[in-house]
């Protein structure tokens, strides 16, 4: 891993120091841009805690605030850089992490064509809303759709130190891209709470890639992509099996997932829908000699959303949402293997800075609540509601 | 509205009318065929992915007048009527 962090640092003052030998000095650092936001969320849930400490009363857990830079260093070097605060439940504690900074420059560019590679913390472009899901303006709703945007493990799907290759090219208003993104995943207490059964201990990101696709036009029409992502995590295991207790310092585990989405956009409605196939692997070497268990587990499930949203002004939208993730099991599923939540929620900008929303959620099943936050039993009800209500404010 | 240069390899700059200017409102609305908040929406993916930049505000068509006379490459929109000797017509089909 030394190498790793050694090659990013001295390819990124490699680009830093061959753009300085070429450059007229005043031309550094132009084009300053900073911007910032912040929200508070009021949650009420039955039954469960959900996003915060929210079960059967009114809870103020969640906020999220993000302050970014970014700069042109030289030229056609850019850097951009975004710290970001997201409190979820009391259980999460403060989140506040470099959420990306990275350089950025372009290897061929024309008009209609650059190619070009990121270096450094890079948001994961995963499906078509992940590099921006903690932004209040640029999502539909309070929550991002759990089946495909899930909070359980989000640092993992958030950013990564690495390295990104990018191109695109225009035909007309259309788009093609295509990026690829190797990185070292990001490990800490949410992943680790995923796996807690194993009793998990030093847990590393080992090494991930991003592969995504896509065309289309940003906001009118229709716009498509496809997303290939693998992170891969090594960890330390004990747990009990019959009266002793199994210890692995040499387990791993990896999660893959495909998703698929598409979007078409007119002038007062838009409809989405995204669709992903997500598999989950571990593998605890030292159970190969244990009689009645297999060192490798594989689990699949399938999750999708679709989503209607219109514009009835310039100030107010609403939109209709259903959002499904069901395990693929050989028998009935259980509370905490699907999801099934339909929602609804308006929202209100009385200025370009100032956002107002509501939503309401109707949910059968547990599988996208953060296990840490809640303690469940077969004798729970599956069927629950939330609503809540955010107020933002950007710069 | 993503590109970043000209075909003769000069860097485009963008300029646009704040979000309250009539102007701006009937340039997004029957031009893009958008309600401004989307233009916004797809502005603001860019910059807090950190992939993009947003177009630089101004308070008026004189302003963009003199600012777009004034910076190579810049690209921004008045009403016809405003037209000014000092820039370019780019007419849209």
């Amino acid at each position: 891993m030394k190498k790793q962090k050694l090659f990013l640092l001295s390819s990124t003052l490699f680009l830093l120091f061959s753009e300085f030998l070429l450059a007229d000095q005043n031309e550094w650092f132009q084009r300053n841009n900073w911007s910032a936001f912040v929200s508070q969320t009021a949650i009420y849930s039955s039954d469960y805690n959900f996003l915060s400490q929210s079960d059967d009363k009114l809870s103020l857990d969640l906020w999220e605030a993000g302050l970014l830079v970014s700069t042109a260093v030289k030229d056609k070097l850019t850097f951009s850089a975004q710290i970001l605060g997201r409190k979820v439940s009391d259980s999460s504690g403060n989140d506040l992490r470099i959420d990306y900074a990275f350089f950025s420059y372009p290897i061929y560019q024309t008009m209609n064509e650059t190619f070009g590679l990121r270096l450094g913390r890079i948001r994961s472009s995963y499906g078509l809303y992940n590099e921006t899901r903690d932004i209040p303006h640029t999502r539909t709703g309070i929550v991002m759709p759990q089946s495909i945007y899930f909070d359980m493990t989000r640092n993992s799907f958030y950013s990564a130190d690495g390295i990104e290759l990018f191109g695109y090219r225009d035909f007309d208003d259309q788009r093609l891209s295509a990026q690829i993104f190797i990185s070292k995943p990001v490990a800490d207490d949410d992943e680790t709470s995923e796996v807690a059964q194993l009793t998990p201990t030093n847990l590393k990101g080992d090494k991930s890639l991003l592969v995504k696709i896509s065309y289309g036009s940003e906001y009118d029409g229709l716009r498509s992509s496809f997303t290939y992502y693998r992170p891969e995590y090594k960890v330390d295991v004990s747990f009990p099996v019959g009266a002793t207790t199994i210890v692995d310092k040499d387990a791993s585990f990896y999660s893959e997932s495909m998703i698929s989405s598409l979007e078409y956009n007119q002038f007062d409605w838009s409809v989405t829908a995204e669709y992903l196939r997500h598999k989950f692997s571990t593998n605890i070497p030292v159970l190969e000699n244990v009689p009645g268990r297999q060192a490798k587990n594989i689990g699949y499930e399938e999750a999708f959303y679709v989503q209607g949203l219109y514009r009835f002004s310039e100030q107010w939208e609403s939109y209709l949402r259903y959002d499904s993730t069901e395990r693929h099991m050989n028998r009935s599923l259980l509370d905490n293997e699907k999801w099934h939540d339909i929602n609804v929620g308006a929202s209100f900008r009385p200025t370009e800075n100032w956002l107002l929303r509501t939503e309401i959620h109707y949910i059968e099943g547990l599988s996208r609540l953060l296990s840490r936050d809640n303690v469940f039993s077969s004798a729970q009800d599956p069927y629950w509601t939330a609503a809540m209500f955010q107020i933002a404010y950007k710069w | 509205m993503k590109k970043k240069l000209w075909s003769n390899g000069d860097r485009i700059s963008v300029f646009v009318l704040s979000d309250d200017s009539a102007t701006h409102k009937d340039f997004c609305r029957k031009l893009l065929k958008v309600f401004p908040r989307q233009l916004e929406s797809v502005w603001y993916r860019l910059v807090y992915s950190g992939t993009g930049e947003k177009p630089v505000s101004v308070n008026s068509e004189e302003e963009m007048i003199e600012l777009v006379a004034k910076t190579p490459g810049a690209i921004g929109y008045i009403r016809s009527e405003n037209m000014h000797e000092e820039t370019k017509v780019i007419s849209i089909k």
